[in-house]
């Protein structure tokens, strides 16, 4: 009796199977990046050529991230001038947990739209792990990521008051988290669209019992409560028909507890996770940013 | 597949381990009086997998003990649970209520404790479950079909991010045969677990009837002594 004592102690101390590196679904590989000619599955796969980008505009490079001395080189997409980055608003962007930059490449672009063609400069990264960027993904990796896209923003000539910050999905965590705890630059505005709340309320829809997020998972993200901190301007975007993070569950608590006082909310009628844009029309889904970013003050 | 994002299966795997649904419905029949049972239990609910549904191979060890030829007591003890660094015990009893009459089924109740703690943040959790099922031996006396309802009790009143926590039944149907030898029993048996619940816009791809709950294929072994 008392070796079995010891072998279920033994066991259980020494069980780790965890689901948090399952949360990334960066399985797809690719040998570089092809933006428009990427013929994989992409997001926004119906926009149009008009809103296409000048190549001499599209800039691929690599950044080193460093998450508590775990350095990874990581690539990054910039549209725009780079030397007009110093007087520019720039939109960051952080993306899904699924797949990489040519996968949202139409993403970029479409931001890259806000309020007139390159009007705005759009920034979006690999985190470590997904794309051709080295690395596995973690949470503080993810957010290491961001800062060191930050940095280069910042090493480029931006400052605070010009940085939007925008997250989709699990890239609402770093961007809610470095907007509540900037290190590198406080973003003077936020945008989630299909945000999760947090991992206790992932766990618990998925179960329909309050059993806590730790029987599965080490991630501590909590976007509604990281968010209560954040006290610049918020827009909102959520698919009313969200099949994968329920608006009611996840958006709605999150944008409740975004204290204010400037917070915008889209909720799209018969959209989904994945495609806001698309069944908002992209024109209409520009207008709105552009409205936000420009005059919510 | 409605996923667009999909969450790799291990993650659906562990989601579902907890959902009221771990194993076989426990013991249908109550056992002889001092006689006991190893039971090794596998299975789970249904999932989409690579284009196939699948059933989640959750697994179990129980042990059982005939109270008397009315009562018997068991436990189990839930091994895929302990690889998440998850404790998980059930225990309880069943009590047979109405013996089968030729062709009138007889009627089991079942009580149990099933319990929870992580070693990661010690959190405790404590659902009670009753069963209540229907058998019906045939043909040698010793094998047997069966259908029953189940539910759990979530007793907390709050959830993730202080929510109110609206649900706090989970039932489940199900249905199963056990073909009972001299040394060892083996059973089958599909569930429909929580009928009542919408399943569409949660990260768990459920295979479910529409949009409700989902289905579970269990099968266990019990060796008797």
């Amino acid at each position: 009796m008392k070796n079995l004592k010891l072998i279920f102690l033994f066991v259980l101390l020494s069980s780790c199977l965890r689901i948090d590196s399952n949360l990334y679904n960066n399985g797809e590989k690719i040998t570089d990046y092809k933006l428009e000619a990427f013929t994989g599955k992409k997001e926004c796969a119906d926009l149009p050529s008009a809103y296409n980008i000048t190549d001499s505009l599209i800039h691929i490079f690599t950044l080193q991230s460093d998450d508590a001395g775990s350095k990874a080189n990581i690539y990054a997409i910039y549209v725009g001038e780079i030397l007009r980055i110093a007087t520019d608003t720039i939109i960051l962007y952080c993306h899904g947990n699924k797949n990489h930059m040519d996968y949202y490449w139409n993403r970029e672009k479409l931001l890259a739209n806000v309020g007139g063609k390159n009007r705005f400069g759009v920034l979006m990264m690999d985190y470590r792990g997904f794309g051709l960027s080295e690395g596995t993904p973690n949470e503080s990796g993810m957010n290491a990521d961001v800062n060191a896209c930050e940095q280069w923003l910042k090493d480029n000539g931006l400052t605070s008051d010009r940085l939007i910050m925008y997250g989709y999905s699990l890239g609402s965590a770093p961007a809610t988290k470095l907007t509540a705890e900037p290190t590198v630059l406080t973003p003077c505005k936020l945008i989630l669209e299909s945000p999760f709340a947090s991992s206790d309320v992932l766990v618990q829809d998925a179960t329909k019992i309050a059993v806590p997020a730790s029987y599965l998972t080490n991630l501590s993200i909590n976007n509604a409560e990281e968010i209560k901190n954040v006290h610049q301007p918020f827009c909102w975007l959520h698919g009313v028909a969200d099949d994968f993070l329920a608006i009611k569950t996840n958006g709605e608590l999150v944008f409740t507890n975004h204290p204010g006082p400037i917070k915008i909310p889209y909720r799209i009628d018969g959209a989904v996770h994945n495609n806001v844009p698309t069944i908002m029309g992209y024109e209409k889904y520009i207008s709105a940013l552009e409205k936000f970013i420009v005059h919510a003050e | 597949m409605k996923k667009q994002i999909e969450v790799a299966t291990v993650f659906l795997f562990a989601v579902l381990f907890f959902l009221s649904s771990c194993s076989t419905t426990r013991y249908v029949v109550p056992i002889k009086k001092g006689e006991q049972r190893i039971t090794a239990n596998i299975g789970g609910p249904l999932i989409h997998y690579s284009g196939i549904i699948i059933p989640v191979p959750l697994t179990a060890l129980g042990y059982a003990y005939g109270v008397n030829d009315h009562l018997t007591a068991f436990g189990n003890f839930h091994t895929t649970a302990l690889a998440f660094g998850v404790f998980e015990l059930d225990a309880g009893v069943v009590q047979n209520v109405i013996q089968q009459k030729k062709w009138q089924p007889g009627v089991s109740v079942n009580g149990v404790a099933n319990l929870m703690f992580d070693k990661w943040k010690t959190e405790f959790r404590f659902y009670p479950e009753v069963d209540v099922n229907a058998y019906w031996h045939y043909r040698n006396k010793q094998s047997f079909v069966y259908a029953g309802v189940s539910n759990w009790f979530e007793l907390q009143s709050s959830g993730a991010n202080d929510r109110v926590q609206t649900t706090h039944l989970l039932p489940s149907f199900y249905a199963g045969h056990t073909f009972s030898r001299t040394k060892m029993d083996y059973s089958l048996e599909a569930k429909w677990i929580a009928p009542f619940t919408y399943n569409k816009d949660i990260v768990v791809d459920y295979v479910g009837a529409g949009n409700s709950g989902t289905f579970g294929i269990y099968f266990s072994l019990s060796k008797k002594f």
